[in-house]
């Protein structure tokens, strides 16, 4: 235990801390590292929703699990993995959501060609991992095919974290050209992302 | 290469959705739950709790609640909370312990513990209401809202507080009260005919003269609205008339409106006016108005 507590305070406050380490200072009732695991993990719970509610409804339902896991921090083992509880508090709560939803009105959707609401089943429907992943290979996919220029100004700005005019003067363009680029490229990603999203 | 993705991510969708501002919802929701379910360590929970079993099994409840207490219980225990609360449409009024009369909005609800007036005088609120509090130099009297804490010694004083409103409002009519935010060091202390505005989304607090009729509308003769946005008006008459207004039109709920209604005037007559000033058209369908 008192190792542990040294390594803590050697470690740089980042997203490097490890997760059992994060858990323990949430038990502790640390908002930053709370925040911290907020932010890791909320925008993968939140495009999961977002297949099949719309935006408030996402919202309200991330809302709920991270509070859920906050009041609940206490009986939570270090051991066990905060990042498959989340997901599976997701996809439960989604699921509850729809399953109440369908009772006020009486709707029948389609989802990946299978009427998944009339399913029992949690494990035919798709889970946030996979969900997840998809997203991070649209986006991918996207900027592969992003025209020569744009695609090499966006990835040396958002990948290699380049400021718009370190880019401008290592490629002797405007820094207006730059901006056009990275918005262009923003506006594509958006098109298709919320394509996939699709509610 | 993940926080890369994921940042980009965040930026394509942020039309629709700000991580920044759903933390602190997160934040105000989590201060709300505390304040309802004072931290306890679980291990003495687990010790407390376990022990109440056993002692129930073989001595009896008296014993048990005896042991209980005595293992200093008291102050580790939940408090129990006496709760009003109103729906739509509803109005209504309690008078507390101590003498102090809270007159209540509709959709409002203010808890209070069964030890109020005697070690504190704090009440949780969400909604809107108007205080008349007794006064009582010993015991200031704290109203708790999540984001902001309100204290007062004897005073009268309106909050308007609806968790999906983004303005926390804080009129003081007389005395003195002391407005405090909980997630910045700014506090506000409020002189009599002022008001203090806590907004949510950038957590910042104004305080300015009360110098029209537009806050604390509900318990005088008349609404003033003066350029409120459709949106927010078409909360307050939903909340006072128990119905659902429905957008069909999204841009419609920026549109602005400015004029007056008296606190009693019937709901179809107030949609004829808001009609001939703004153009929109609507439908009633039972219990929703559809604007398109």
């Amino acid at each position: 235990m008192y190792n542990l507590y040294v390594c803590m305070s050697l470690n740089k406050f980042s997203y490097m801390v490890p997760e059992e380490n994060l858990l323990a200072k949430i038990q502790q009732h640390d908002l930053n590292a709370f925040n911290i695991l907020f932010d890791t993990y909320y925008m993968q719970l939140y495009c999961y929703c977002r297949k099949f509610v719309s935006e408030t409804e996402a919202k309200d339902i991330v809302q709920n699990v991270y509070l859920r896991f906050w009041e609940r921090k206490a009986y939570m083992n270090v051991q066990s993995s905060v990042k498959a509880y989340l997901y599976k508090s997701v996809k439960y709560e989604a699921l509850n959501y729809l399953r109440s939803k369908k009772k006020q009105l009486q709707l029948e959707d389609d989802f990946f060609g299978n009427s998944y609401i009339g399913m029992t089943d949690i494990h035919s429907i798709p889970d946030v991992e996979m969900t997840y992943h998809e997203i991070e290979l649209i986006v991918e996919r996207v900027i592969d095919k992003l025209p020569d220029r744009c695609k090499t100004i966006f990835i040396e700005s958002r990948i290699n974290g380049m400021k718009n005019l370190e880019i401008a003067e290592k490629m002797n363009i405007s820094v207006r050209t730059v901006d056009a680029h990275i918005y262009r490229a923003l506006k594509i990603l958006k098109l298709k992302l919320k394509d996939y999203l699709a509610v | 290469m993940n926080k890369n993705i994921r940042h980009i991510i965040e930026e394509a969708l942020a039309d629709e959705v700000d991580t920044n501002r759903e933390w602190n919802r997160l934040l105000s929701a989590i201060v709300k739950s505390d304040n309802d379910n004072p931290a306890e360590k679980p291990v003495k929970k687990r010790f407390l709790s376990a022990l109440k079993y056993v002692a129930a099994i073989f001595f009896g409840i008296c014993i048990s609640s005896g042991l209980y207490y005595m293992i200093g219980g008291d102050d580790t225990s939940k408090e129990k909370f006496f709760v009003v609360e109103t729906q739509k449409g509803e109005k209504s009024s309690v008078k507390l312990p101590d003498g102090t009369i809270v007159w209540m909005n509709a959709c409002t609800k203010v808890e209070y513990s069964k030890n109020y007036g005697a070690k504190n005088r704090n009440i949780l609120l969400s909604g809107e209401a108007y205080f008349e509090v007794a006064r009582n130099p010993q015991l200031p009297f704290v109203v708790k809202v999540g984001e902001i804490d309100v204290t007062a010694l004897g005073t009268t004083f309106n909050i308007s507080a609806y968790p999906e409103d983004n303005e926390l409002i804080t009129t003081l009519f007389t005395g003195k009260v002391a407005v405090k935010p909980i997630l910045t060091k700014q506090e506000v202390i409020l002189g009599p005919k002022s008001v203090a505005i806590y907004y949510k989304d950038i957590n910042k607090i104004e305080a300015m003269a009360y110098t029209d009729n537009r806050y604390a509308q509900w318990r005088s003769d008349y609404y003033l609205f003066e350029m409120a946005p459709l949106d927010s008006l078409s909360k307050t008459l939903e909340r006072k008339y128990n119905v659902v207004f429905v957008f069909e039109n999204k841009k419609i709920k920026n549109m602005r409106f400015s004029g007056s209604f008296r606190n009693n005037q019937p709901l179809a007559e107030i949609l004829k006016i808001i009609q001939i000033n703004t153009a929109i058209k609507y439908r009633i369908n039972g219990n929703s108005i559809i604007i398109k």
